[in-house]
């Protein structure tokens, strides 16, 4: 079986401020397959998940997908020279759309990505969010799309207390139609346009990573309540819940969208212990992890689906578990950080767990 | 009584609802009277066993576990209808 293990490649590797989720979809890989080979793909040598203990044997930079698809498609050519990956596991939203377009020629050159469906893709997007909620029978908050400040203002104005959302990532409060024009100014200049705004909903945050089996069926989900929630909205501790309620929303989400791969639901429920979807994030989460440390490896799941392998029936989490979030400071050597900055790659030694 | 069915609880009083994540710290007595509740012991049943176990007046305990299925009410933990 360890010879036909494949190679495997994964992206967003940085565990700062704003952690990336592919340090934790490593740690998982490998707490399955402990002599995996796994490559990381990282935007700049600073991605501390590159230098922290079971790092990736090898890491490569690579160009953000802005600078062009077929820029971001030769240097994975370059990369597979050295190190011929086999499965791609992206792990950053801004990384999904240019990959569906790669699609056949990832397709063409044996590469399983982990990618969902584009219609689906497209369905839960933010602003198509309300219209998929319906058709599954999820509640979520009423929601406008802005393509300038004066119109977010406007909805404020008819929604009350507002979040005003980036296209791609961050989320403001905002108590007041000035508010909402400041955020969205802010955030239009940061992320482009259309920013949400979505009627706020006073409640505490839930979470549920699910691995889709593009039938409409799940191999496996983890719902966390999120307990400590950081100024930029990441969640640094999370407990396992089991709220049948939940599952069911996900289930029909998923059913809905026919996913496939990993996908994250967040949720708000508010005092009535009613749930609305806020968003679905179309990978794994930062803290993918966890579940795996529980004994429900869905990282692993999905990458026994892209390859068409049997995928044996994943536990059930107890509720009651706790996530806490560490940070610490990584050691390595400047040579290392110079090597993956001048000459694109960097091996390091052996990974140590 | 669902609410209360997916409360758990530890030897230290630490309580956490499985559905909800919603946590919780209970003394000893009220350990013992969520014990008691998810046995399904009515109300009566268990001022009737706190008076024994402590050797107050039962009209006291009666008091005492109103008060307790009310705070439980307001937490969400039991319905009104239940108390």
């Amino acid at each position: 079986m360890k010879t036909n293990l494949p190679l495997v490649a994964v992206t967003g590797l940085g565990r700062g401020e704003s952690p990336q989720p592919g340090a934790a979809v490593v740690t998982s890989l490998r707490r399955r397959w402990p002599d995996l080979r796994i490559a990381g793909l990282a935007y700049d040598a600073m991605e501390s998940g590159a230098y922290a203990p079971g790092h990736p044997e090898i890491t490569f930079t690579i160009p953000y997908p802005s600078c062009g698809v077929q820029v971001f498609l030769n240097r994975l050519d370059e990369v597979r020279e050295i190190f011929p990956f086999d499965v791609l596991i992206p792990t950053l939203d801004a990384e999904m759309e240019p990959l569906m377009s790669l699609r056949a020629q990832l397709d063409r050159r044996g590469i399983r990505c982990l990618l969902p469906d584009r219609t689906a893709f497209k369905s839960r997007r933010k602003e198509n969010l309300e219209d998929l909620a319906m058709a599954a029978g999820v509640k979520t908050p009423r929601t406008f799309g802005a393509h300038d400040a004066a119109a977010a203002a406007a909805h404020a104005a008819i929604l009350g207390r507002v979040m005003v959302k980036g296209v791609f990532y961050e989320a403001m409060r905002a108590d007041s139609p000035a508010q909402a024009r400041a955020c969205a100014g802010q955030l239009l200049a940061e992320w482009g346009g259309p920013v949400l705004v979505q009627e706020l909903i006073e409640g505490s945050e839930y979470d549920v990573l699910a691995v889709g089996d593009g039938e409409g069926g799940m191999l496996g989900s983890c719902a966390i309540r999120k307990l400590v929630v950081s100024s930029r909205g990441k969640g640094y501790a999370g407990m396992t819940v089991r709220d049948a309620a939940l599952t069911e929303q996900v289930k029909s989400l998923m059913q809905e969208l026919r996913w496939r791969g990993p996908a994250e639901f967040e949720f708000l429920r508010d005092s009535r212990g009613e749930y609305y979807l806020i968003e679905i994030n179309p990978r794994f989460p930062a803290w993918a992890d966890f579940p795996a440390a529980l004994g429900c490896n869905l990282a692993a799941a999905a990458i026994q689906q892209a390859l068409g392998w049997p995928v044996e029936s994943l536990p059930a989490i107890p509720p009651g578990k706790v996530y806490l979030r560490h940070s610490t400071d990584i050691v390595c050597d400047a040579e290392d950080l110079g090597r993956l900055t001048s000459e694109g790659q960097t091996l390091l030694h052996p990974a140590k767990s | 009584m669902k609410a209360l069915d997916n409360l758990v609880t530890s030897p230290n009083g630490f309580g956490f609802r499985a559905d909800t994540g919603e946590v919780f710290q209970l003394n000893a007595t009220g350990r013992e009277m969520v014990a008691w509740l998810q046995a399904g012991e009515s109300p009566d049943e268990m001022a009737r066993k706190l008076a024994e176990t402590h050797g107050v007046p039962l009209r006291r305990t009666r008091c005492d576990v109103t008060t307790f299925l009310e705070h439980l009410t307001s937490l969400d933990l039991l319905d009104s209808h239940e108390n």
